[in-house]
């Protein structure tokens, strides 16, 4: 997106700063996310990469303000939205910032959306309260808003019921309701996983074409590297609640610095070609309840060297602006980093 | 109907001019009006033995309409599906216990497919205790075999699925299914319900039992790179019809029919292709589907055929194929069969 390859940019939209979340769960404590740190330029498609339980929706949910106040703690770290701290002294989220200037869209559109309200009362909700509209202006803006998501027949469709839509209209009428506040940060958490293919497609190339067209702000969550590359400027990958890597999406595609990044790449089947056999990573993703002292990555990775075992990697950074977290990183970009 | 070529390898699994059709209510009490939905109209193919069959397609296309009735749980409003040359829905109660034993099915969320409340080697065994008389040291012989063929440790027999993580639950319910060496095993979206690293493990241990136990796969999927893994022969299915069938390589590297291209080109890892056109909302349903091509309306080289005439299944390539008025037009130098079975 920018020029731009050191970590503190000017004005960030989202800046995450060393954030550490702990859950309580049956008795245990486990660390879920572990000094995390990101930023999202403006403008700029962020995307947020790992597999269940790596702490990737745990950290959308920071931001939001959702996280589950019962087991979950912020420990440590800040988040900032257009440089203003999202949390206040006494832990509480700052009134109005999520659907103000932080919006979010999720991963099942049925289950957020009201079965028994039209969908164009929906819409207009995340707007009233928030300007002095007028009720019929309110259903303008409803109007365009659905229009702005190409849903044919805007002005009639207002009046229809989520039933009446598919999976792939639904997430346009969820993504209309979150847009029509015109926040500054798109939090957008697997929107594509409960879609088919071809509708996932084409719900992709909208929200791409319309960040781009309203210079939005997105944090793309999805345990999918296939849809991140489609989508997203730069990309960060998570596992085990650490960012282990974080860099230009094709540049950590094409040459990974962290084993496990490039274990998922290899692990992904190519629809182009016909493999005889995969190369998956072997062994489980670890628990946050019995996390290795070293490396999250440590007990499955074929580099791994005791130093692995004991000691957490530092945040490293090569020269051309790429981050990572490991002792024993794959490119020689980095390793000339790493000796220097 | 497709490639009906005769191979020495063994047809399995014969499904001939499968159809399936919903009848729902609809208009008020006083005046009901009945629907009709298609939801699989007219399929044909057949699973050979140690072979994988896989059909691609969206959802509501009619694919899992398609397995409940070749395992049996639903019946076919027309049409055969034969198990080794028995009609499975006319058999005899001794042939129907084989048929049983010969088919077995991994769904796609191992969570809701495991009894919570049953140990993992009480699940495993399940069909051979259902099936066999067996003492209960074999039986537990058997079930560590198991368990170390599908890469788990014999030791996990005692415990309950909570205890086990996704891909180590979806083991189990592969352990499950080979327990009493089924010839044909139905896999439902497999490694859909789970973690990326640990969905190539699975289907790495897919492949590898069908290497060594020559077990046939009827596969649904819509991730088209686990198909194409996986697959043999590959059917595309689009509101219920074949609309493309053949050799898994012939139809990934040349796909003939559109939707299948759209599919491909929706997989495939390459940059946003913005001058495709939008899909329409949903798949047609009644009207829309009955007359013409269904995927017309989608379609983004319909002319005027596609709007009168259903194209039907031909032949584009030896094995290969396609239900296309394009194809017609590009094969049949003077369209030698214009009509279309209406």
């Amino acid at each position: 997106m920018q020029e731009t390859h050191t970590s503190p940019i000017d004005d960030p939209v989202l800046d995450i700063s060393g954030l550490t979340v702990e859950i309580a769960s049956g008795g245990q404590i486990g660390m879920a996310l572990s000094d995390i740190s990101l930023h999202v330029a403006k403008g700029e498609c962020l995307g947020l990469v790992g597999e269940s339980g790596s702490g990737k929706s745990l950290t959308a949910l920071a931001v939001v303000g959702l996280l589950p106040k019962k087991v979950a703690r912020i420990v440590r770290g800040s988040v900032r939205v257009d440089g203003d701290s999202a949390y206040a002294e006494d832990g509480h989220y700052k009134d109005g910032l999520r659907g103000g200037k932080v919006a979010m869209i999720l991963q099942d559109p049925m289950s957020a959306l009201n079965p028994v309200l039209k969908i164009g009362d929906q819409v207009e909700e995340a707007i009233r309260g928030r300007s002095a509209m007028s009720a019929v202006q309110r259903r303008d803006r409803a109007i365009e808003m659905l229009d702005l998501l190409k849903i044919n027949r805007p002005a009639e469709r207002v009046g229809w019921y989520p039933h009446q839509f598919s999976g792939g209209m639904r997430q346009r009428v969820v993504s209309a309701a979150a847009l029509a506040c015109e926040p500054r940060l798109l939090i957008a958490d697997e929107p594509t996983t409960a879609l088919d293919v071809t509708v996932e497609a084409s719900f992709s190339r909208l929200l791409k074409q319309l960040q781009r067209d309203l210079d939005l702000s997105v944090l793309y969550i999805s345990h999918d590297f296939s849809v991140v590359a489609k989508m997203c400027d730069r990309v960060s990958v998570m596992y085990g609640g650490t960012i282990v890597e974080t860099g230009r999406t094709e540049e950590v595609l094409r040459t990974p610095i962290h084993p496990y990044t490039d274990g998922l790449i290899r692990s992904i089947p190519d629809v182009t070609q016909k493999v005889e056999w995969l190369e998956p990573i072997d062994g489980q993703p670890p628990s946050i309840f019995d996390a290795p002292a070293g490396c999250p990555f440590a007990p499955r990775c074929a580099h791994a060297s005791p130093q692995c075992q004991t000691d957490r990697p530092p945040l490293a950074e090569t020269p051309d602006g790429r981050h990572y977290r490991c002792w024993h990183p794959l490119t020689d970009n980095a390793q000339d980093a790493a000796d220097a | 109907m497709p490639d009906g070529s005769p191979n020495e390898t063994r047809c399995l699994l014969e499904v001939a001019d499968l159809s399936r059709t919903f009848t729902d209510r609809r208009g008020t009490i006083f005046r009901p009006t009945e629907h009709l939905t298609k939801a699989v109209d007219g399929i044909s193919f057949t699973v050979e033995s140690d072979s994988t069959f896989s059909i691609i397609g969206e959802s509501g296309c009619g694919k899992s309409t398609t397995l409940r009735m070749v395992l049996g749980l639903d019946r076919p409003t027309t049409g055969t599906i034969r198990f080794d040359g028995a009609d499975i829905f006319e058999m005899a109660p001794e042939t129907q216990r084989r048929f049983r034993r010969s088919v077995q099915a991994v769904f796609q969320d191992p969570t809701s497919s495991l009894s919570p409340r049953q140990t993992i080697g009480a699940i495993i065994s399940e069909p051979i205790r259902a099936n066999e008389r067996v003492t209960k040291l074999d039986l537990a012989d058997r079930i560590s075999d198991l368990l170390s063929t599908v890469g788990l440790s014999a030791s996990l027999a005692r415990s309950y699925p909570h205890e086990l993580s996704g891909g180590m639950r979806q083991r189990v319910a592969i352990a499950r299914a080979i327990s009493i060496n089924p010839k044909l095993i139905v896999l439902d979206e497999p490694v859909s319900a789970l973690d990326v690293s640990v969905q190539s493990q699975v289907m790495n241990l897919l492949k590898r039992l069908q290497r060594d136990m020559g077990t046939s796969y009827l596969l649904v999927a819509h991730d088209l790179a686990s198909v194409r893994f996986l697959s043999d022969h590959v059917a595309t299915m689009f509101a219920g019809r074949f609309v493309e069938t053949g050799p898994s390589e012939n139809v990934f590297s040349d796909p003939l029919h559109p939707f299948t291209r759209e599919l491909m080109d929706a997989a495939s890892p390459t940059a946003l292709t913005p001058n495709v056109p939008e899909p329409a909302d949903a798949q047609p349903d009644g009207d829309a589907a009955q007359t013409g091509c269904a995927f017309r309306l989608r379609c983004p080289h319909a002319f005027a055929p596609c709007h009168t005439t259903t194209p039907a299944l031909r032949v584009a390539a030896p094995g290969h194929a396609v239900a296309c008025h394009l194809h017609d037009l590009a094969t049949a130098t003077g369209s030698t069969e214009a009509g279309s079975r209406k």
